[in-house]
């Protein structure tokens, strides 16, 4: 990301919210990214994430703790992302897909779990139509993969077409990639993931979190 | 509540506490409320020991892995042993991937836990 970022982006951030985080499990410690924060409710700084603070944003008819969430991480190797709903600070409900990974220290223990939420609630229509100004020269092309690149996220994260939408946009923002190189390098990447056995959505969470760092790259993917 | 089952008992000189269960974000209160009194009966204990029981155990996140681990840490405080015992994936992957087995070293029965006073021979 690091030398594309003074590229500043083509969506208005308003429209996609997608936040980053940290869980430490010894001392159950959060980070919270600012975005985080105010997908929650707050100002940046204002409140410290706790897993009491977390407890008070669950949703009512959730019976799991976002953090039992994020200890599938104590128990099973590789990525993993999951729905979940929380309530925000001003009492509106938010629908977010967290995509997670471990965090290890330098002697190979895991010491917590790292990732996003992307916030799948918000109106999209802003953020839609900037994406297909973007991509009317090709248009044509660009929405073949577009739409391909969509329902492949459909599929594997049970979500409708505007959500799948909202992550590709989402992935786009987050790495200045332009959003039909990204969904066309996703959809060239598709023979590389494996249909068989259980972890065809952590392969898939693997490819969407990275497919931006092969846009371009000649010769395509591995 | 009575999310877990929880069991205090005393043995061989040592207090014991047993837990059965899913140990989540829900129920670890009673959790730490068990392991308070378990220590202060290790205290009491005439060899200073308590054994804590996890192999009913049917989930063990953070929230479980964070009262076990002050358990043992008060434990070290009071001068009580603290013994950890697990033999199932469940409660030990969490230990093992976190490297934690260095410091809680579980023991695989309770009779093995009771018997390490022996020392090494």
């Amino acid at each position: 990301m690091s030398e594309r970022d003074e590229d500043p982006s083509a969506f208005p951030a308003g429209d996609l919210q997608a936040g980053g985080f940290r869980f430490w499990f010894v001392g159950q410690r959060w980070e919270w990214s600012d975005e985080l924060a105010r997908m929650h409710g707050y100002e940046p700084g204002t409140v410290e994430p706790t897993t009491e603070l977390l407890l008070a944003h669950k949703h009512p008819d959730d019976r799991q703790h976002v953090q039992e969430l994020l200890d599938q991480a104590l128990h099973f190797g590789g990525s993993f992302n999951s729905r979940h709903r929380f309530i925000d600070a001003l009492g509106a409900e938010h629908n977010v897909i967290v995509l997670a990974d471990r965090i290890y220290d330098h002697d190979g223990a895991v010491v917590g779990t790292e990732g996003f939420y992307v916030d799948l609630t918000a109106t999209l229509d802003r953020a839609r139509r900037a994406a297909l100004d973007e991509s009317l020269p090709d248009l044509f092309d660009a929405r073949a993969a577009i739409e391909q690149a969509k329902g492949v996220l459909m599929l594997v994260y049970r979500i409708d077409a505007d959500q799948a939408f909202k992550l590709l946009l989402w992935r786009s923002q987050q790495t200045n990639t332009k959003l039909r190189a990204l969904a066309a390098q996703l959809v060239s990447e598709l023979d590389t993931v494996e249909l068989s056995g259980t972890d065809l959505r952590r392969q898939i969470d693997h490819l969407l979190l990275t497919v931006h760092e092969r846009v371009g790259v000649g010769a395509g993917h591995r | 509540m009575g999310l877990l089952k929880i069991v205090h008992d005393a043995d061989g000189g040592a207090a014991m506490v047993c837990v059965e269960g899913d140990v989540d974000s829900s129920s670890v209160s009673e959790l730490i409320e068990a392991l308070d009194s378990g220590l202060a009966a290790g205290a009491e204990a005439p060899r200073r020991v308590l054994v804590v029981g996890l192999a009913d155990v049917t989930y063990f996140g953070s929230a479980g892995l964070n009262t076990v681990l002050n358990c043992y840490e008060r434990g070290l405080a009071m001068d009580v042993a603290v013994r950890v015992v697990a033999a199932h994936p469940e409660v030990l992957r969490p230990i093992q991937v976190t490297k934690l087995d260095d410091v809680l070293r579980p023991f695989a029965s309770i009779e093995d836990a009771l018997a390490a006073d022996a020392g090494p021979p």
